[in-house]
């Protein structure tokens, strides 16, 4: 069921540049939605805007069908969490996670008993007296956490908040993060760059580029079935080159490339024979073999990733990247090697003005 | 590590060439003789019971707390919205504002002062112990903006908005997570807008009037016509006062907010 909605917003800092344009979206009930993209792509400003610290030049934004465009921030009851914690200082952890209560005058009795249940929720049961100065930065995003979900928010809204985080602390805060959304059935925004966190949250994912929608869908659509090459690139897709296409059969293309044949499936199989297109594919979609059919190439480098190696492999359609997902080096600078790729991994677009 | 020796050299002298006049000023406030000279002779409390039984320096000094409490006090209370103004919104004119504020810092104190008498005598003919609060206040405002606007500047935006998502409208947001974390800045400002105020000569020499002059005019006043350790008890007390007063407020304001948060 629609939950949010953003309606034909147009928005910006300064007068003449709008950062979104006609920019419209919707977020289910009980969803956590990601907006992801590069910075500069409009994803904070959309945030912003759900959360009223900037006002749209024109559009709306409304919650369970109510016009929430001008209600001040300090009426809505979203909760937000920042990226640098946005901890006040000067007070305790109980005294942060109890803001949003006194605020809303709760009786003592009962902001002790929901404080204390937020710090349960986030595991952080006897830092109450504690200053954040004195936190890890894992501890004061729970703090953070736990101070925005204690007001029953309405919305979460979350900006970048794992990014301060080492890898490890990340890793661990995102199962975490995923579990509370989940058990307190709380809609959810989550602004990352970072592909990989928005794929292993999300129920949805929002691509965005320079103010609007590039590609929305399941992170599975987005990280297999990119509609664009903005998106294929985002999503890493490292490896393009430009190719024709030879025939086309039930699902499955032949592409032609410095005359050599690559098979593709699905994506774009609408593409009539003698079109021009960009073959777009992920490092760990390729394999390297000593023989057969396939793209030959030699061996330029190779870096060893711990869970995996990647090599460099100079072919004529350009170099390659390739990853195998092995402990061992396999292949040697110098070396001549095939390139092969899975076809149904090969993603394909057509190119515009170009006949092959 | 070791400290090169001409490092220390360079350091003593320094230090020397700091603190030298304020030790003869300081010794010679306790010589017998009745003309300042070095090294002075004998020890007397003489000057201090003096300066305390005379009644020029006693009013004078009055009016000059007075007026640099309730100077700085306006000017404090005036420069923090100020200031967040500056620092928080962008407005049609602000660049000129802030200019506006640095020039009583970059203008000469003398042209102040008679740009003041000027406005006071042609304009507003206002008693002169308003003309003395109203020009100070002009003068320390711009302290006061500066040193709070930096200290703004350090202070995460995202930090009040949070404020703010939680219920908070903006002036409560201000006051309870703002303001509380502004108290080195506001700190810092008040001791040098005191300081600032209290040591005014320029604007103080063109705005007082008959029966109400400040401490540095009367001290001025008196050295025209004396040359003898009074003032320089004098000034070994307001060396004193002034610590005393920075000691004060450090530990006001320091201590308020501990108890409070």
């Amino acid at each position: 069921m629609e939950y949010l909605r953003l309606d034909h917003i147009t928005v910006g800092y300064r007068k003449g540049e709008p950062v979104l344009t006609d920019f419209s979206m919707a977020v289910g009930e009980g969803e956590l939605l990601s907006l992801l993209g590069p910075s500069g792509c409009g994803k904070t400003t959309t945030l912003r805007t759900v959360a009223g610290f900037v006002l749209p030049w024109k559009g709306k934004v409304l919650l369970q069908g109510r016009d929430y465009t001008r209600v001040p921030p300090h009426r809505r009851g979203f909760g937000l969490v920042y990226q640098n914690y946005a901890l006040f200082p000067h007070l305790t952890v109980f005294e942060n996670v109890a803001f949003g209560l006194r605020m809303r005058r709760v009786p003592r009795e009962e902001i002790r008993e929901r404080v204390a249940e937020a710090l349960r929720m986030v595991k952080l049961e006897g830092l109450e007296k504690r200053l954040p100065g004195q936190l890890s930065g894992g501890q004061r995003q729970r703090v953070a956490l736990a101070r925005a979900l204690v007001i029953r928010p309405k919305l979460l809204l979350l900006d970048e908040p794992l990014s301060n985080l080492d890898a490890k602390l990340r890793a661990g805060m995102r199962t975490e993060l995923k579990r509370i959304q989940r058990e307190l059935g709380v809609t959810a925004i989550y602004v990352t760059h970072d592909q990989a966190e928005a794929m292993a949250l999300s129920d949805r994912v929002i691509l965005m580029r320079e103010g609007r929608i590039e590609q929305e869908g399941a992170p599975e659509e987005i990280y297999f079935r990119p509609a664009t090459p903005f998106v294929a690139d985002f999503m890493g897709f490292t490896n393009r080159f430009s190719a024709r296409v030879e025939a086309v059969t039930e699902g499955m293309m032949v592409l032609s490339a410095g005359g050599m044949r690559i098979r593709a499936s699905r994506a774009g199989t609408d593409l009539p024979p003698g079109s021009g297109v960009t073959v777009a594919i992920r490092p760990s979609s390729l394999r390297l073999y000593r023989g057969g059919e396939g793209i030959p190439g030699e061996v330029v480098s190779h870096a060893f990733q711990g869970e995996s190696v990647q090599y460099l492999v100079s072919t004529e359609l350009g170099e390659l990247i390739v990853v195998h997902p092995e402990t061992t080096v396999e292949f040697s600078p110098g070396e001549a090697v095939v390139v092969r790729a899975d076809p149904e991994e090969v993603v394909v677009f057509p190119r515009k003005g170009d006949e092959g | 590590m070791r400290v090169p020796r001409s490092a220390l050299a360079v350091l003593s002298l320094v230090l020397l060439f700091l603190l030298g006049p304020f030790l003869i000023l300081f010794w010679s406030s306790f010589g017998t003789q009745a003309s300042l000279a070095f090294p002075p002779k004998g020890f007397t409390l003489y000057w201090f019971r003096k300066v305390l039984g005379m009644r020029m320096f006693v009013d004078a000094f009055r009016v000059s707390v007075l007026l640099a409490f309730a100077s700085t006090g306006a000017a404090l209370l005036l420069g923090v919205p100020a200031a967040y103004a500056l620092v928080r919104f962008a407005f049609p004119g602000k660049g000129f504002l802030e200019l506006l504020f640095t020039s009583p810092i970059v203008v000469p104190g003398l042209v102040l002062g008679f740009a003041l008498l000027s406005f006071f005598t042609a304009v507003a003919r206002y008693p002169v112990p308003l003309r003395l609060f109203l020009g100070h206040m002009v003068l320390l405002f711009p302290y006061t903006v500066r040193v709070i606007s930096a200290s703004l500047r350090n202070f995460d935006p995202a930090v009040e908005e949070a404020a703010v998502s939680l219920g908070a409208p903006r002036w409560v947001a201000f006051l309870r997570i703002v303001l509380p974390n502004l108290r080195a800045g506001v700190m810092a400002a008040f001791i040098l807008a005191f300081i600032t105020s209290f040591n005014n000569v320029p604007i103080s020499l063109f705005l007082s009037g008959p029966g109400v002059t400040t401490l540095p005019i009367q001290m001025l006043t008196y050295m025209e016509y004396y040359y003898d350790p009074t003032i320089a008890a004098l000034s070994t007390l307001l060396i004193l006062f002034t610590v005393a007063i920075i000691q004060l407020v450090e530990k006001t304001l320091g201590l308020s907010t501990t108890l409070g948060g």
